[in-house]
C-alpha cells in the first residue's frame, strides 16, 4: 500500500545530493569509506517536517530549519561505515549534521540572521566542543534551534 | 497527581508563541544554495585547523579497531 508523504517545508531541496556531497568531503578529509542508508535518510526528512510543523509557522526561520534538521540527522544517523573503511571517526553523523545546519545559516540571511554572520568567525574550540557534545550529550530540536539562533541571529 | 500550569503558560504551538517574535521568513532554500554554503563551511573547517584537532581526538581512530589507536 502506497504511503503519502506530507509536504516538505522546502520541496525544492535535494537533501540526498547535499548529504552525498558532505559525505564525500568527510571521506576525503578523514580517510574513510562511508555508506548512506536511504530508508533512515527518508525518515530524517519526514521527522524534520513533522518537527517544523510543531512550531505552527507557515515558514519557520532559517535557524529553526537548521536546528531541527541537525537534530534529526544526528539522532537517526543515516551514515554508517563501509566494511573496507580504513579508519574510524565516530562523529561522522554529528559532523555532517552540524555542517549542513551551518551551511543553511551561512547561505540564507532572512530577517533574523545577522547579515555579517560567517562560519569562519566561529572559534575552533566552539566547533570542536559542539561536535564532541553532539556525539556524547543529549539534545532536543528546540535546544539546537536555540543554539543556531544564538550564533547566527542578530540581536 | 495534578499538573498545574501558571496562568502565563502558553503551549508552544499556539498563536501567542508563534507571534512572540518574528519567527517566520520568506526564504525558500535550494539545493544549490545549501551546497554553496557548505563549500564555505568546509573551507572554514579546513583553514582553522579543526580537522587536525578532530583527528587527534578520541573520536578518531586510525585503523578499524579502537585498540589500534
Amino acid at each position: 500500500m502506497a504511503t503519502v508523504e506530507p509536504e516538505f517545508w522546502d520541496g525544492a531541496v535535494d537533501w540526498k545530493r547535499i548529504c552525498l556531497q558532505v559525505m564525500n568531503w568527510v571521506e576525503r578529509n578523514f580517510q574513510l569509506e562511508l555508506s548512506l542508508n536511504d530508508a533512515i535518510f527518508r525518515e530524517v526528512r519526514l521527522s524534520t517536517t513533522y518537527s517544523l510543523n510543531q512550531f505552527g509557522l507557515p515558514k519557520p526561520n532559517i535557524a529553526k530549519r537548521a536546528g531541527v534538521f541537525t537534530f534529526w540527522f544526528r539522532k537517526l544517523k543515516p551514515i554508517s561505515y563501509a566494511e573496507n573503511s580504513p579508519n574510524y571517526f565516530s562523529a561522522i553523523n554529528e559532523m555532517t549534521a552540524l555542517m549542513t545546519g551551518l551551511a543553511i545559516c551561512q547561505t540564507y540571511k532572512d530577517d533574523l540572521v545577522n547579515p555579517d554572520f560567517t562560519v569562519a568567525n566561529i572559534p575552533r574550540r566552539l566547533l570542536f566542543d559542539w561536535i564532541y557534545s553532539l556525539r556524547r550529550h543529549s539534545y532536543s530540536p528546540h535546544s539546537l534551534t536555540m543554539a543556531f539562533e544564538l550564533i547566527a541571529s542578530k540581536y | 497527581m495534578a499538573v498545574i500550569f501558571g496562568e502565563n503558560f502558553v503551549p508552544v504551538n499556539s498563536e501567542p508563541y508563534a507571534g512572540f517574535s518574528d519567527n517566520s521568513c520568506s526564504v525558500t532554500m535550494t539545493t544549490e544554495g545549501i551546497l554553496a554554503g557548505f563549500a564555505e563551511v568546509a573551507h572554514a573547517f579546513e583553514e582553522n585547523g579543526l580537522i587536525d584537532e578532530l583527528k587527534k581526538s578520541s573520536l578518531y581512530y586510525r585503523g578499524t579497531k579502537a585498540e589500534d589507536k
